[in-house]
This record gives structure tokens, C-alpha cells and sequence, in this order.
């Protein structure tokens, strides 16, 4: 069954698991003020979502044909986009620094492009590790730190010796 | 008063008694008399005979000390002229023989220098024989003992050589190993050192830029390494 609606635009504002939990919160209190008739959909939106995500929010709703004012289509939006993100897979990424709005976009975007594919992002900072990153895929630890790599070079140079 | 008879005749028989003792204690004295001068007579007579034997001895002592004599003077007289025989004899003996000596002195020393020539070429021969064997013995035993020193010599050397080998080779062996170990025990120490000096320096002064490309690159060899498949 093909999804109704094209999240994308909205989904590109979503980086880490820890972002995707906080969004589901806010579609959470969204999607129990929609049986409220009495209030102001497109103004509890503003409120409950920050400025750039609501703005978003309202365009991927423009883009899907989506009357957010209407009852129905709100929740059947939200509830759509809910279990989108929810199904997002999640990457367990350790990295030796505290990675920036920008840092996180463009990791992002990587898997994006190269990989065709969303994936939330679970950051651990490590600053052991130096730099570079360790991946969790699948349960299964991949280092492919700088720390690891000294260590390969020096156990490379032990050998050689 | 008087005397009651049975003491009368014990008197009377002691008086009796007392004589008969007296008598014969008296034929005792008699008899011991009689025997006294009986040995002395004897002793007497004993000893006349005993002069006489003397005297007989010592007469027939005399006569055979001057019969000795007589042989002793008789001898010597006899062993004189035996002397002057012997002497007379001896010097006619050597006369005899000085006279033959000389008659033969000539041929003797000639015959005796000749002897001695022989026994002297003889005995040099023997001496230098000797002197030979026995030099080329010493020469023989002298090169076994070389040999044998020079074997021993050389088997000592050969011995302590491969020990020295041996020892060396247990030693650098030793050293190889606690060198290895302590190389080993720098590198992890340097290691641990470079780690940590890494951990506390390299990350901070990574900039965040090269940080986001490192991450990338991660990312790029997991994909290369089918990771996400």
C-alpha cells in the first residue's frame, strides 16, 4: 500500500533519534487537540511546533493536499506522519565530538544519497576515539575511529619490526 | 699318825716309776753320746780322705799342666818350621812367577792392549748403539707426547669452543628475549603514552570541519565494506 503522503520535505528536518522523539511528542499533543473542535488547528501547530518545523510542517501539508484546518485530514496527516517517522530506522553513530546542526545534516545526507535511505542518528559522544566513528549496525560494533587506526599502525609497524 | 697304806704304795710305786725314767733318760744320754763321737770319728776320717783326694788331684793337675807345656813347645817348634817351609815356598813360588811375568810381560801387554783395543771399539760400538736406540726412543716418545699434547690441545680447544658457542648462543639468546620483551614493553608503554597524548590532545585540536569529513570517510568505508547490507 502506497503511503498517501511524501513526508520528505519534513523528514529532512529530522537528524537523530533524539529529534525524531521530541517531533513524536509534539505530533502526540497535536494529535489530541485535533478532537477538539474548538481549537485553532493552524495555531496550535505554531505553538507546538518550533517556527522552522512548522513552517515545514505546513508546506508538506500544502504539498499533500492537505487542509489542516479540516479534522479528519489533520489527524489522518499526523497519524500517517507518525508512523513514517516511527518506522525510521535507527543507527547508533559514537563520535568524539558534539556534532552541530550542520555536522548532523550533512551525516544525514550522506545516507541520502549514497545509501538511498533515511536513518536516525543515536549520537554517543566519545571523546576517546579521537575522531571519525564507530557505527552500531545490526547490534554489531564497526570502528572506524582514528584511535583505531593508530592502533592498527602501530600494531602494523610491531609486526614489521 | 698313820699313813693309810694305799698312799704308801703309791709312793712307792712313784719312786719306782721315777727311777726307771731316771735310768732310762741316763741310756738315752749314753746313746747320744756314743753316736756323737762316732760321727766325729767319721767326719774325721772323711776328712783325711778328702786331703788325700786333694793332694791326688793336685798332682795329677801338675803333671798334665807340664804335659801341656811340653805339646805347646812341641807345636811351636813345629808351626816355626812350618813357617820358614811356607816362606820358603812363597818366595820360591813368586820368583818363579816374577820370572815368568817378566819372561811374558811383553806379549801380555800386547795381547792386553789388544784385548782393550777390541773391548774399547766393542764397548763404543755397544755405547753408541745404546746412545742411538735410546735417542731415537727418546725421539719416538718425544713425538707421541707431541702428538698426543697437540690431539689433547686440540680436542680442549674444540671442547671449549663449543661450549663458549653454547654459552653464547644461551646468552644471546637470553638477551634477544628480554630485549624483545623490553621492546615490547616500550612499544605499549609508548603506545598507551601516544593513546593517551591522542585521546587528551588530537580530538580537541581536530577541527570540527575535518571531524564532519573524517565521519564521512567512516561512513565511506563502511558502505565500501557492504556494512549496511
Amino acid at each position: 500500500m502506497n503511503p498517501r503522503y511524501n513526508y520528505d520535505i519534513l523528514l529532512d528536518t529530522l537528524y537523530t533519534k533524539k529529534h525524531a522523539g521530541v517531533f513524536l511528542s509534539q505530533l502526540d499533543s497535536l494529535l489530541s487537540d485535533g478532537f477538539n473542535v474548538q481549537i485553532d488547528l493552524y495555531k496550535k501547530i505554531e505553538e507546538t511546533l518550533s517556527y522552522g518545523i512548522a513552517e515545514v510542517f505546513r508546506e508538506c501539508a500544502t504539498a499533500n493536499k492537505t487542509d489542516l484546518s479540516n479534522s479528519s485530514q489533520f489527524k489522518s496527516f499526523i497519524v500517517e506522519l507518525k508512523s513514517t517517522v516511527e518506522k525510521l530506522p535507527v543507527m547508533t553513530m559514537y563520535l568524539s565530538f558534539d556534532p552541530s546542526e550542520s555536522s548532523l545534516k550533512a551525516i544525514s545526507s550522506w545516507f541520502i544519497t549514497n545509501l538511498k535511505k533515511r536513518v536516525l542518528l543515536d549520537i554517543v559522544v566519545r571523546r576517546e576515539i579521537i575522531g571519525g566513528a564507530v557505527l552500531v549496525i545490526n547490534g554489531v560494533f564497526r570502528d572506524y575511529s582514528v584511535k583505531q587506526k593508530i592502533q592498527q599502525l602501530y600494531k602494523n609497524k610491531n609486526l614489521l619490526s | 699318825m698313820l699313813i693309810p697304806a694305799y698312799i704308801l704304795v703309791a709312793f712307792i710305786a712313784s719312786l719306782i716309776l721315777l727311777t726307771v725314767t731316771l735310768v732310762y733318760l741316763y741310756h738315752l744320754y749314753s746313746e747320744e753320746r756314743d753316736f756323737q763321737k762316732q760321727q766325729e770319728r767319721v767326719n774325721h776320717d772323711a776328712h783325711i780322705i778328702l786331703e788325700l783326694a786333694q793332694k791326688k788331684a793336685n798332682g795329677m793337675i801338675e803333671e798334665a799342666t807340664l804335659a801341656a807345656k811340653h805339646l805347646i813347645i812341641d807345636a811351636e817348634y813345629v808351626r816355626n818350621d812350618l813357617a820358614k817351609h811356607i816362606e820358603q815356598s812363597i818366595e820360591t813360588v813368586g820368583t818363579s812367577a816374577v820370572e815368568l811375568f817378566k819372561k811374558d810381560s811383553k806379549d801380555i801387554d800386547e795381547q792386553y792392549k789388544h784385548v782393550f783395543a777390541q773391548l774399547k771399539k766393542e764397548y763404543t760400538q755397544q755405547t753408541q748403539e745404546a746412545l742411538t736406540s735410546l735417542q731415537k726412543l727418546a725421539v719416538a716418545e718425544l713425538d707421541t707426547f707431541s702428538k698426543n699434547l697437540k690431539k689433547e690441545t686440540l680436542n680442549s680447544q674444540v671442547f671449549i669452543g663449543a661450549r663458549i658457542n653454547e654459552e653464547f648462543e644461551t646468552k644471546q639468546k637470553e638477551i634477544e628475549s628480554y630485549k624483545s620483551q623490553r621492546m615490547k614493553q616500550v612499544d605499549q608503554t609508548i603506545n598507551a603514552l601516544i593513546a593517551k597524548v591522542a585521546e587528551e590532545v588530537l580530538g580537541k585540536v581536530i577541527p570540527i570541519d575535518e571531524h564532519e569529513q573524517l565521519v564521512l570517510e567512516a561512513l565511506e568505508n563502511a558502505k565500501k565494506e557492504e556494512v549496511f547490507i
